[in-house]
C-alpha cells in the first residue's frame, strides 16, 4: 500500500516533470510563431503585475527595516557600522529583493492564474475556445508568460529600492549611521552584477511562476474542489521552484 | 458530411465508445439520445476534434481530422460551431465580446461588420439589447441562449448542440427548437443535437439515433419511433429508459 502510493506520486512526478517541459517547449514556439500578444500581455501586465505593487512594496518596506534592525546592533558591537548600507544592499539587492517579491507574486499572481484557467478549464470555456479553432496555450499561457516576465523585473526593482531605502531610515533612527556612510558603504560594496543579477532572478522567477501556475490551472477538473487544489497546489510548486532557482542562480550568478 | 468509423474510446479504465459508426449527410439534422454519462457529449467532441479516439477514423468533408496537424484542424474546425451544455461562455468578455469571438480572432472583421451580425444572432436568440452585459448577469437559460448565437454567429455548415433546450422554460425551448430548424432549412445546416427532450427529438430531428452499450442503434425517425423494433428505443420514448 505504502509502495503503491509513492510509486504513483514518483510516476506523477515524471508525468507532470514531462508535460511541464511540453509545455514550455509549447510557449517558447508560439512566442514567435503564434498571434500577436501585445495587447493581450498589456492587460495581463496591468491584472498581474500592477495589482500587485502594493503588496510588494509593503513586504519589502518591512523586510528592509527587519534586516537593518539586526546588521545595525550587531555591526555597532563589532564597530562596523560603516558597512551597514553595503551589507543591507547586498542582501536586499542578491537575495531578499528577488526571493521575496517572488514568494509574493507565487500568492497573489500564481494563485490568481490557476484559479482563472482552473475556472475556464471546468467550465468548459477552455474547450470552446479551442472549438473556435483559437489555441489555448497561444491566448491564455504566452500572454501570462510574457506579463509575469516582464513585470517581475520591475517589482524586483522596486521592492530593492524600497527596501533600501527601508533599511536607510532604520539605521538612521535607531543606529545614528550617517546616511553619506550608508549610501558610500553600499556604493563601495556592491558591484554592476548584483543589481543587474537580482533583476535577472526576477525575470526567471515570472516565467516559472506563470509557466507551473498555468499548468496546474489547465489540470483542474472536477468543479470547484478541483480548481481549489490546483490553486493551492500552483502555489506551492511554484515556491519550491522559486527557491530552488534562486539558490542555483545566486551560485552563478553570485560566486563568480 | 461527417462520417465517423469504428470509433472506440475510453477514459482511463471506462469503455465509452466500441465499433461505433456513424454517418451524417450534408444539410441533414440528427438527433443523439441515450442515458446519462453514456458518451453523448464525447460523440460531439470526437466530431469536433477536442476528444481524440482511441482508434478508428472521424471525417469532415471526406476529410480524417485524427492525423491532421493543430493549423489544418482549426481550418477544419472553422466549418463547426459547438454549443455547450453550459454555454461556456469567455467570464472575462461581455455578450457581445463572446459572440464576435470567432468573428474577430478568426475572420479578422471591420468592428463595424462585427457589431451587425452580433446584433442579427443576438436578435435570433432573442437576446437584443443585452450585448453589454457580462455572463455572469445572465441567468442559465440566457447563457445557452448567448451560446447558441455564438456558436452560429460565423454561419457555420455544421452545428453541435450539446443539450440545448434542457433547463429552458417551455416557450423559450420551442423558439430554440424552431430555431434549430430554421437554421438548417434557411442556411443548410447540418446539425447535430444531443438531447433528453422528447420536443426536441420529435421537432427537430430527421433521424434519431440511439446510444446504448457504447454503440448507436440503428435510426428511427419521428414518427417510427414509438413503434420502433427497437424496445430501448419506445423505452427511451416512453420515459421508461433509465437515464
Amino acid at each position: 500500500m505504502f509502495f503503491n502510493y509513492i510509486g504513483k506520486k514518483v510516476i506523477q512526478f515524471f508525468v507532470d516533470w514531462g508535460n511541464i517541459t511540453s509545455l514550455s517547449m509549447k510557449v517558447g514556439a508560439k512566442l514567435f510563431k503564434g498571434r500577436s500578444h501585445t495587447r493581450a500581455t498589456i492587460d495581463q501586465m496591468i491584472t498581474l503585475g500592477i495589482d500587485s505593487l502594493g503588496i510588494t512594496v509593503v513586504t519589502a518596506v518591512f523586510t528592509g527595516m527587519a534586516f537593518s534592525v539586526q546588521v545595525v546592533r550587531e555591526f555597532i558591537k563589532f564597530g562596523a557600522a560603516d558597512m551597514v548600507g553595503g551589507v543591507v544592499g547586498l542582501a536586499i539587492w542578491r537575495e531578499l529583493g528577488p526571493l521575496l517579491t517572488g514568494v509574493v507574486v507565487c500568492g497573489r499572481v500564481g494563485a490568481a492564474i490557476s484559479a482563472e484557467l482552473g475556472t475556464m478549464k471546468v467550465k468548459e470555456q477552455i474547450e470552446a475556445l479551442e472549438s473556435m479553432a483559437q489555441d489555448s496555450v497561444d491566448f491564455l499561457v504566452v500572454p501570462r508568460v510574457l506579463a509575469c516576465a516582464f513585470m517581475m523585473p520591475l517589482l524586483v526593482g522596486l521592492a530593492d529600492i524600497v527596501g533600501f531605502l527601508s533599511g536607510l531610515l532604520v539605521a538612521v533612527l535607531s543606529g545614528n549611521i550617517n546616511p553619506y556612510s550608508y549610501f558610500g558603504s553600499a556604493e563601495s560594496m556592491l558591484r554592476a552584477v548584483d543589481i543587474w543579477g537580482g533583476l535577472v532572478k526576477g525575470v526567471v522567477f515570472g516565467i516559472v511562476i506563470a509557466l507551473l501556475s498555468s499548468y496546474m490551472g489547465l489540470k483542474a477538473t472536477g468543479g470547484a474542489k478541483g480548481v481549489g487544489e490546483m490553486t493551492t497546489k500552483g502555489v506551492v510548486v511554484s515556491l519550491f521552484a522559486v527557491f530552488i532557482i534562486n539558490y542555483l542562480l545566486s551560485i552563478m550568478l553570485f560566486q563568480i | 458530411m461527417i462520417k465517423l468509423t469504428n470509433i472506440k474510446k475510453s477514459f482511463d479504465e471506462t469503455l465509452i465508445l466500441k465499433d461505433l459508426d456513424l454517418s451524417i449527410n450534408k444539410g441533414e439534422i440528427i438527433a443523439i439520445i441515450g442515458p446519462s454519462g453514456c458518451g453523448k457529449s464525447t460523440l460531439l467532441r470526437l466530431i469536433m476534434g477536442l476528444h481524440k479516439p482511441d482508434s478508428g477514423k472521424v471525417a469532415i468533408d471526406g476529410e480524417d481530422i485524427i492525423p491532421m496537424k493543430q493549423k489544418d484542424l482549426n481550418k477544419v474546425r472553422l466549418k463547426m460551431g459547438l454549443l455547450f451544455q453550459s454555454g461556456a461562455l469567455f467570464d472575462s468578455l461581455n455578450v457581445e465580446e463572446n459572440v464576435g469571438f470567432t468573428l474577430k480572432e478568426n475572420l479578422n472583421l471591420p468592428q463595424e461588420k462585427i457589431d451587425r451580425i452580433v446584433n442579427q444572432k443576438l436578435e435570433l436568440v432573442e437576446m437584443s439589447g443585452r450585448g453589454k452585459d457580462m455572463p455572469s448577469d445572465l441567468s442559465g437559460g440566457q447563457q445557452k441562449r448567448i451560446g447558441l448565437a455564438r456558436a452560429i454567429a460565423a454561419d457555420p455548415q455544421i452545428i453541435l448542440y450539446d443539450e440545448p433546450t434542457t433547463g429552458l422554460d417551455p416557450i423559450l425551448s420551442t423558439n430554440i427548437e424552431n430555431l434549430i430548424v430554421k437554421l438548417n432549412k434557411d442556411f443548410g445546416m447540418t446539425s447535430v443535437v444531443v438531447t433528453h427532450q422528447i420536443s426536441t427529438i420529435l421537432r427537430v430531428a430527421e433521424k434519431i439515433y440511439l446510444l446504448k452499450d457504447n454503440k448507436l442503434l440503428p435510426p428511427e425517425t419521428p414518427e417510427s419511433i414509438y413503434d420502433s423494433v427497437y424496445e430501448e428505443y419506445r423505452q427511451f420514448i416512453r420515459g421508461g429508459l433509465k437515464t
